[in-house]
């Protein structure tokens, strides 16, 4: 996986320009969702890993979107479930691009144990651009903050 | 009588858990901890080690790793192999303890990766929470400033 500032720094970009206030927490926290459920506790217990690892695949994370969005108002439910899917359908989209030393992710799990990958780079690589990321957040927050000045001071004129 | 909801919110936790055990027994990978548990059977065999191993120390050609407090020496050289470094790698088994590189990666910036992913997680809980709250009686998130309707567009009320 590339680090989580790359992750969220990708579906902040992606999701900015569109229904941003609705759908932004869910799709962030889709983005997120695939190594939130699974790193911290392979990295703490080490013994963990082929048991949560099974978490870091789309079916598991598409059960665990059901499961999150139950925990919604059934009026939100329909929004929240397909903003959760499509960020965490972004993570897996560049977790495609990562090269594997040992094996790749299970795309198919449960169903099968093949591995693909487009091996464009390294996991570690990402962190090298995290700060562009950043750049990138504060550029987009600066352009839509110029824009709703110019909008109300023509409002006003 | 259980309602969808209900289900949803015991049976899939069960489904995860199910999985998650599958996957712990069945996976077609074998690794270091799989060859200490049965030293004889996997005497010759490679196996991988790649879950938070770290580099001990770097000799002219042999290394010491580290796995879950274990230490183990690795015969073959590694570049760019320096104490304190997360490795990847594959290596026969020999069941002295011992291990010899077939193919291993050191993974440089690791620590770095899993520090600075702790911020963007903490500001996606912190952006959660400023647009969602628990309602304790009804038991699920409701849209902060939303009576008994959804936001609109922009997730304010009235701008729908």
């Amino acid at each position: 996986m590339p680090d989580l500032v790359t992750h969220v720094g990708a579906a902040y970009l992606l999701n900015r320009p569109w229904h941003w206030r609705r759908t932004r927490a869910a799709f962030l926290l889709g983005t997120v969702l695939p190594d939130a459920v699974t790193r911290p506790f392979y990295i703490l217990f080490p013994q963990s890993y082929w048991f949560v690892g099974a978490w870091h695949t789309p079916v598991a994370t598409l059960l665990f979107c059901l499961w999150m969005t139950a925990w919604f108002h059934p009026a939100e439910r329909r929004t929240v479930f397909a903003a959760l899917s499509l960020g965490a359908a972004l993570h897996y989209l560049l977790d495609l691009f990562q090269r594997h030393t040992l094996h790749g992710y299970f795309w198919f799990f449960p169903f099968s144990w093949k591995t693909t990958t487009w091996g464009l780079f390294w996991p570690e690589d990402a962190v090298r651009f995290a700060p562009l990321w950043l750049v990138l957040v504060v550029a987009a927050e600066g352009l839509v903050a110029l824009r709703t000045k110019h909008r109300a001071a023509k409002l006003h004129a | 009588m259980i309602n969808k909801r209900t289900a949803v919110l015991l049976g899939l936790p069960v489904v995860l858990l199910a999985l998650g055990w599958y996957s712990y027994q069945c996976h077609p990978y074998r690794n270091l901890q799989d060859a200490l548990r049965q030293p004889a059977a996997f005497e010759g065999r490679v196996v991988s080690a790649g879950a938070e191993v770290t580099i001990v120390s770097v000799g002219d050609s042999v290394f010491v790793v580290r796995q879950l407090g274990r230490e183990f020496r690795v015969r073959g050289r590694l570049s760019g192999a320096k104490p304190g470094e997360y490795v990847a790698l594959e290596a026969i088994f020999h069941g002295t303890g011992e291990l010899e590189l077939v193919r291993g990666r050191v993974l440089k910036g690791r620590r770095a990766k899993i520090w600075i992913s702790v911020l963007p997680l903490l500001i996606v809980v912190a952006l959660f929470f400023a647009d969602y709250r628990f309602d304790l009686p009804r038991g699920e998130f409701v849209r902060r400033g939303a009576v008994g309707r959804t936001a609109g567009r922009t997730g304010r009320i009235g701008d729908a």
